[in-house]
């Protein structure tokens, strides 16, 4: 698979630099009419300034729902959040479940420390405001600019996302434009008041292959140029496997398996993520037949099997250990944690 | 293109407004025939009338009559008649009331549109901050409380409403609230003191006829703004780190007003007619009681011209809410 990747110096995207946001034992649930449902159930993990780190998982695994967490967006009527977020700034560290939603530190983090991108840009935008009031808005939020300087910076930055034509951009509505271009605008807002953290929640999910490709780039071209680390959201291994640095992998609410990417690619050490990667596609290996597919279903969030999530589709699940005990952290080689029985000394 | 917009809204106007010309003339023409269908004519009414009394005319002095009404044309001629006079604003003889009806619809027209305007801006003033808190605060004491209050505004006629109000205000105030003007403004002439003495008076006749259009606007502004608060520009909004009020002014409210603007159209006319028995029971001079005794009394040139009337504003009220939909929501203005 051709990596997307823009060359740079080594140094830069060391893994052991101080994160940017430490995650720690996130929990997440929702209130419903069937009760308390744990969506996302104490998962730890760093992201480090520079680099990109890739959330994998089926849909309903809870990897947007911890992006929310990151930006306190999550639905406030029904979400109860538990752990600790601790963003870096500078200095200081902050733990972000601990401020208020609407207060004034978290709206100054949010949109200026940390940028979003949202999976459809199509209904991202309001639909009767142009593209420029929106942008215009997001940099008058966080910096003391006219209304004519933060025109001029929108300009520029949807200028720098490679936008052409600006200026008669700016005048547009949303739908109006391709959705390639939409999703170019959506990052020029997430980007124009300079985050040193861009979280993408399945950007390229909305988009066709080939403008898929370009944003890819372009990302890896952005985050190189902003020095931002990126946490990039998907369910596509593909889209992991050609921009991240690092790897998380996620089943119903747990982290499986996570480390530096080549070292994941490499030795996968868990059954999910195994299974993950002989279903992709590929292009260069010459396979027979169809494609593999991970036997059974995800069990529904209101049942969580107990023990290790994966246990039910599993094929070495070990019987009365696997579905008894939830399996702790290992550490396989340098960074590579993997939470799996089989890799579990004791 | 940005050319292109301004053209394009122009066309839109254009387009619009002659679509309301067309619109008026056959709203003419129906409320012409309409007022004609029933059985017998002025005449007949009138003659019944006189029976009862005992003096009965001859059958000659009956058609003389109908002639002098031009009633002996056919439905056409007597049409177009009406229809040349009604452009220059002539609507023809109050048959009952033996005047000119323009100038009778004058004298009732000023204090009926005070009433409707009043009414309409209650309803819309009380209703978009009471839809406003009932969405942000849905499940809270108050989002229940007005909900119940708005049902019951539903629910009650506003005949009834009227009655109490006019008990309750004759009871403990002593206040007549048929009285639109002050004993000292009767009988003087139209002045700013004057006006503001009417408009005070109105304001409970206006509150009960505003009170059922509010509850039903609060009902539609909570539903479409619950809709729209959940939608993904929403989100991108809060990612921005906007305030959580300025981010449901700016985008949920302005989409959630669509419905809002698009019936003030039709708010405008209900006003009027449904002033009728409001008005009856308060005793208020408007247009709403003069329609029932012109429809009554078959007093058809009077009738036809408020009939008339009542269509083009409702024809001119949804002219200007398209006009200002097309303001407030782009998609609009550019699709047509």
């Amino acid at each position: 698979m051709r990596r997307i990747r823009v060359a740079r110096a080594a140094e830069k995207h060391g893994v052991n630099a101080d994160p940017i946001v430490q995650v720690r034992d996130l929990t997440v649930d929702f209130d419903t009419v069937e009760g308390r449902i744990r969506a996302v159930d104490g998962i730890s993990f760093d992201v480090l300034p520079r680099r990109t780190l890739g959330v994998v998982g089926e849909s309903g695994c809870g990897k947007s729902v911890t992006a929310q967490a990151i930006m306190r967006i999550e639905d406030e009527r029904t979400c109860r959040l538990g752990g600790s977020i601790v963003l870096r700034r500078g200095e200081d560290t902050l733990d972000l479940l601990g401020l208020d939603r609407d207060s004034t530190q978290m709206r100054e983090l949010r949109g200026g420390d940390i940028g979003f991108i949202f999976q459809e840009p199509m209904t991202s935008f309001s639909p009767v405001h142009t593209i420029g009031n929106q942008i215009i808005e997001a940099v008058r939020l966080h910096f003391n600019l006219g209304k004519p300087e933060a025109a001029q910076r929108a300009i520029e930055q949807l200028r720098d996302v490679g936008m052409p034509n600006p200026e008669h951009i700016m005048n547009q509505y949303a739908w109006e434009l391709s959705g390639g271009l939409r999703q170019r605008a959506m990052i020029a807002m997430a980007l124009v008041c300079g985050p040193r953290l861009l979280i993408a929640d399945e950007p390229t999910t909305a988009l066709d292959v080939t403008t898929q490709a370009q944003v890819l780039t372009l990302l890896a071209e952005l985050q190189d140029r902003h020095d931002m680390a990126l946490m990039l959201i998907t369910h596509d291994l593909g889209v992991v496997a050609a921009a991240a640095d690092d790897v998380a992998i996620m089943y119903l609410g747990c982290i499986v398996e996570r480390g530096p990417a080549a070292s994941i690619f490499r030795d996968s050490m868990h059954p999910y993520t195994q299974l993950l990667l002989e279903s992709l596609p590929s292009l260069t290996r010459r396979r027979r037949g169809a494609l593999k597919a991970i036997g059974g279903t995800v069990p529904r969030a209101a049942n969580r099997p107990g023990g290790c999530p994966f246990h039910t589709r599993c094929p070495s699940a070990i019987s009365g250990v696997c579905d008894r005990v939830l399996p702790g952290p290992t550490q396989v080689a340098e960074h590579h944690v993997v939470n799996c029985h089989l890799h579990d000394p004791q | 293109m940005r050319a292109g917009k301004s053209r394009s809204l122009g066309n839109f106007i254009l387009y619009r407004t002659s679509i309301s010309v067309v619109t008026i003339f056959a709203a003419s023409v129906i409320s012409f025939i309409i007022i004609q269908l029933p059985p017998g004519d002025f005449v007949s009414s009138y003659v019944a009338q006189l029976s009862q009394t005992g003096a009965i005319g001859s059958t000659e002095s009956i058609e003389q009559l109908r002639r002098d009404y031009g009633l002996d044309q056919p439905m056409v001629v007597r049409y177009l008649r009406w229809a040349a006079g009604a452009i220059r604003g002539d609507f023809g003889m109050s048959l009952q009331w033996n005047r000119e009806v323009s100038g009778l619809i004058g004298e009732y027209m000023g204090l009926t549109l005070m009433l409707a305007v009043l009414g309409l801006l209650l309803a819309w003033g009380l209703a978009l901050p009471i839809g406003l808190y009932n969405a942000m605060y849905r499940g809270s004491m108050g989002d229940y409380a007005f909900s119940a209050f708005g049902m019951i505004g539903i629910a009650v006629p506003n005949f009834l409403l009227a009655l109490f109000a006019l008990f309750i205000g004759f009871r403990y105030f002593n206040a007549d609230l048929g009285a639109i003007h002050s004993p000292r403004y009767v009988d003087a002439p139209w002045s700013v003191g004057r006006f503001f003495d009417a408009l005070w008076h109105m304001l409970v006749p206006a509150l009960i006829l505003a009170l059922a259009i509010m509850s039903r606007l609060v009902r539609v502004l909570r539903a479409n703004l619950l809709d729209e608060m959940s939608r993904p520009y929403v989100v991108t909004a809060r990612a921005k780190g906007m305030r959580e009020l300025t981010l449901v002014l700016k985008y949920p409210l302005r989409l959630a007003l669509n419905p809002f603007v698009s019936t003030i159209g039709l708010t405008l006319p209900t006003l009027i007619s449904g002033s009728i028995i409001v008005s009856m029971v308060l005793n208020i001079p408007t247009l709403g009681p003069l329609l029932l005794q012109a429809l009554q009394g078959q007093d058809m040139f009077l009738a036809s011209a408020i009939l008339l009337i009542l269509s083009t504003l409702a024809v001119v009220g949804t002219l200007l809410s398209d006009l200002l939909l097309s303001w407030i929501d782009p998609r609009i203005r550019l699709e047509s």
